[in-house]
């Protein structure tokens, strides 16, 4: 019987300001589908402190070896591991101005927050995460908030290789509690996901 | 771990299930049962707790059970005499509902209790009934009298949009008490909820709890005192949200996310090497 299809129909209708509470219920009711719905339901992402650069990376799927991740700035593993799953030299080159480029938009657009880019290889082409987070709390708008953004891109050069389509898929998740006590507490809380190829 | 511990007890299962069709989105509770009963699977008793539970959403929520020959009754605990009947003095009956079903499925006369109760309750709901007829679309509202200086106040509307993905309610629920002569104090919540989900899965959750005194020298000018109160409330939250969406864009938004650079230009992604020095710059 399918539990999947019920689980991600329920993950659309639950108050999306409870996303692990309903998670963990998930799981809970059906474990045997965890590596499925770990991978399906959209997050708040969380982060972490790279040791050695002194940055503050994101933490996802993407980067992840065991229960340790892959800081995109020292290209290292936090908590250390000896021989994590490390990208290609081309990869890693491409990941550094990836992550370079979308810090600079990240400042510009977000004033804050943290950013990071995992790029890995696919059967056909190569693929990467671009995510960012931004934080407010005690803003004179905004109580408490929260904004994720989680890019995906798939990227298949053409056999001639000089040209590429790029499929992307596009979550971003939202956390704004306004109030004001005696006129009322507003929560708005959820996330929308759009495709889009080029 | 051992294989012991697998899987959780019956009680836990229904739990989760309870837990997740209280918070279910207005207009989706059936959608809901209907998912949470494929996880929790047959053999967890979910079918028998349905009604309960149900019943816990219905009064929660204000909820509007509706029957043959247009009976209709808005569910409030101030009005349950059992698990499944409740009392309508609106219409005057008591009506007998299936909280699964969401229906009402009989109903049989009802006879007011207290005739000096039953005065006040008559002209707070007759007031009321104006009030919602001006102000709130499609709203119902029901006024109960528990005595002659106790009355409860049950008062929603919804807008439902399955085909575009959207659903809503307003209710708003409230406790009135009488003191000593021409005194009285009214206490409840409004509450917005809405809920949109192409593609994605939004909420909006807004409340507003209010505690008001009420003066008044007679049982008009009494329930004038609740409505006014109710009409402040709900007119506050409204104002409020209003202002907000309109304001939300340059203001909250913005807190988490420029619309547009401070530069008053959009991001120019070849123009790398430009901002990795004016942002070198700065920070010297």
């Amino acid at each position: 019987m399918d539990k999947v299809t019920p689980s991600l129909s329920l993950m659309r209708r639950l108050p999306p300001n409870k996303i692990e509470q309903n998670l963990n219920g998930l799981l809970n009711l059906i474990p045997e589908e965890t590596d499925e719905l770990l991978q399906r339901v959209d997050q708040p992402l969380k982060e972490e402190t790279d040791a050695e650069t002194g940055r503050k990376f994101l933490l996802c799927d993407y980067n992840r070896d065991g229960d340790s991740y892959r800081s995109p700035w020292s290209n290292k593993y936090e908590p250390l591991i000896e021989d994590g799953f490390l990208p290609s030299e081309k990869l890693r080159g491409m990941e550094i101005e990836f992550n370079e480029l979308f810090d600079a938009y990240r400042e510009l657009y977000y004033e804050g927050g943290t950013s990071s880019v995992y790029l890995w290889d696919q059967d056909v082409g190569f693929a990467g995460c671009f995510l960012v987070k931004k934080n407010v709390e005690g803003d004179r708008y905004v109580k408490t908030g929260c904004w994720d953004s989680i890019h995906v891109v798939e990227a298949v050069e053409t056999d001639n290789k000089t040209s590429a389509t790029y499929k992307l898929t596009t979550t971003v998740m939202l956390y704004m509690g306004v109030g004001k006590a005696d006129l009322g507490d507003t929560l708005l809380a959820g996330s929308l996901t759009r495709q889009s190829s080029l | 771990a051992s294989m012991a511990d697998e899987g959780l007890t019956k009680e836990q299962k229904l739990e989760i299930a309870r837990a997740f069709i209280l918070s279910a989105p207005p207009g989706e509770v059936n959608d809901v049962v209907q998912d949470v009963s494929t996880l929790v699977g047959a053999d967890a008793g979910l079918q028998e707790k349905l009604p309960t539970i149900l019943q816990e959403y219905n009064e929660n929520n204000n909820v509007v059970l509706k029957g043959a020959d247009g009976a209709s009754v808005v569910i409030s605990k101030a009005g349950m005499v059992e698990p499944n009947k409740y009392k309508d003095p609106v219409g005057g009956k008591l009506v007998t509902v299936d909280h699964t079903a969401g229906e009402i499925t009989a109903t049989e006369p009802l006879q007011p209790v207290d005739a000096a109760a039953e005065e006040s309750r008559g002209l707070i709901q007759a007031a009321m009934n104006k009030y919602v007829a001006e102000n709130v679309s499609a709203g119902s509202v029901c006024v109960h009298a528990a005595s002659a200086s106790s009355f409860h106040v049950a008062l929603v509307t919804t807008k439902l949009n399955p085909r575009n993905l959207w659903n809503g309610r307003w209710r708003s629920t409230w406790e009135v008490t009488v003191g000593g002569a021409g005194s009285g104090e009214i206490t409840g919540q409004v509450v917005a909820e809405v809920h949109y989900y192409e593609e994605g899965n939004v909420q909006l959750n807004a409340q507003k709890t209010a505690k008001t005194p009420l003066s008044f020298n007679d049982p008009p000018s009494f329930a004038a005192a609740v409505v006014k109160a109710v009409k402040e409330a709900e007119a506050e939250l409204q104002t409020f949200l209003e202002d907000s969406y309109r304001s939300m864009s340059d203001t909250s938004f913005k807190a988490l996310r420029r619309k547009m650079p401070l530069t008053q230009t959009k991001f120019q992604w070849h123009k790398l090497t430009a901002y990795s020095l004016a942002q070198e710059l700065t920070h010297k």
